[in-house]
């Protein structure tokens, strides 16, 4: 594939990295660094794209690699701290929308890196099997593992509230 | 709010975040990046460079100070020492080169890969260490014990050390040789071996 292609394509479907980069960065500049991780790996993992496939579907799983192993910034202190996410909600939500979306995306900002995976693909309406496919789990795994997911959600969102 | 609730918010959202430009997303894709991959590789290449400068000063001090026995020595060690780099260091990089176009395999293999990868190179270099020291060593306890008989070389003043007693002397090279040793290692963990950990257990999340 040629670059300019790869580049109109990557234009078109940007959003895909950008859900992915929300979910998983909760600063803007840790953001930016992923959607660019991205970028360059899928600029490097082009030459396996084979035509056939979907391209949003395998941007995803590029997207997805990077994003759970991506070189992770240690700090010293906690990655979770009190309400300090600067989201870019979107205005069109009132302030009792925003305040709980702001509770749930922290929640969501709690589960490890597979777990994040499950979630976006999830958004992005893939069944599990399709979910299971790109992470190399079994579809029986990915149904018990979005239980539990819901579960923590919930437990997480009690806290927070 | 239920996670159906924030999925339809979250698209919503997700649409409605500014687009990067194509002539920006051009330009990202050549830029240098903070991968695992992308450090290990060039963490590699900074090795072989630096083993070929050392290489390249030795061999002008060497040819400067011709009738320089230990510059002679030097020279020889640190060019043997950049070849043997360099053989293990080709299958090593490209093995690791390769897995860059690998970014879209499952997620699970990725992962192994990338374990794989890492350990490798730590591997390498650990390899590199324990053969390298104990020959530096005897070779420069040879090179001090050849030039002892040549007054006129510039090193032979750093090789004497009369002030020091011998034991003192042998405990300073051990204990820097050991000191090295374990810096690295630790040097290694702290750069890698947390990664791997996150690897690992990303892996093992898959399988559990």
């Amino acid at each position: 594939m040629e670059e300019q292609e790869f580049v109109s394509l990557i234009t078109q479907h940007q959003g895909i990295i950008r859900k992915i980069c929300y979910l998983y960065c909760q600063s803007h500049n840790d953001r930016n660094d992923l959607f660019q991780e991205i970028l360059m790996q899928a600029w490097s993992s082009v030459p396996r794209f084979r035509r056939e496939a979907k391209f949003s579907t395998w941007l995803y799983q590029v997207a997805i690699n990077t994003a759970v192993s991506r070189f992770k910034k240690w700090k010293r202190q906690p990655e979770i701290k009190p309400i300090d996410f600067k989201l870019d909600i979107s205005e069109s939500l009132d302030e009792e929308e925003k305040h709980r979306f702001e509770i749930m995306y922290k929640a969501i900002s709690t589960l490890n890196d597979i777990d994040k995976a499950i979630v976006s693909l999830y958004f992005d309406d893939l069944d599990y099997r399709t979910i299971g496919e790109m992470l190399g789990m079994t579809e029986n795994n990915v149904a018990v593992k979005m239980n539990r997911i819901r579960t923590a959600l919930k437990q997480q969102v009690s806290t927070f509230n | 709010m239920e996670l159906e609730e924030f999925k339809n918010l979250f698209n919503k959202q997700s649409n409605s975040l500014p687009n990067e430009s194509a002539a920006e997303i051009g330009k990202m894709i050549h830029k240098r990046g903070q991968t695992a991959i992308g450090k290990v590789l060039r963490n590699m290449i900074l090795e072989l460079a630096f083993a070929v400068v050392a290489a390249g000063a030795s061999l002008v001090f060497a040819l400067l100070y011709k009738g320089a026995t230990s510059f002679k020595w030097f020279a020889a060690i640190m060019i043997v020492v950049l070849v043997l780099q360099t053989l293990l260091f080709i299958p090593v990089y490209r093995k690791i080169k390769n897995l860059r176009d690998h970014g879209s395999d499952v997620l699970k293999v990725w992962l192994k890969s990338l374990i794989d990868a890492v350990e490798t190179f730590l591997n390498f270099y650990k390899r590199s260490m324990l053969i390298s020291m104990p020959i530096a060593m005897l070779i420069g306890g040879y090179v001090g014990y050849t030039i002892a008989d040549e007054p006129n070389d510039p090193m032979v003043p750093y090789f004497e050390m009369a002030f020091i007693p011998v034991w003192a002397r042998l405990a300073l090279i051990l204990g820097v040789l050991v000191g090295t040793f374990y810096y690295l290692k630790w040097a290694l963990h702290y750069l890698y071996g947390r990664y791997i950990n996150q690897m690992k257990a990303g892996l093992k999340e898959l399988e559990g």
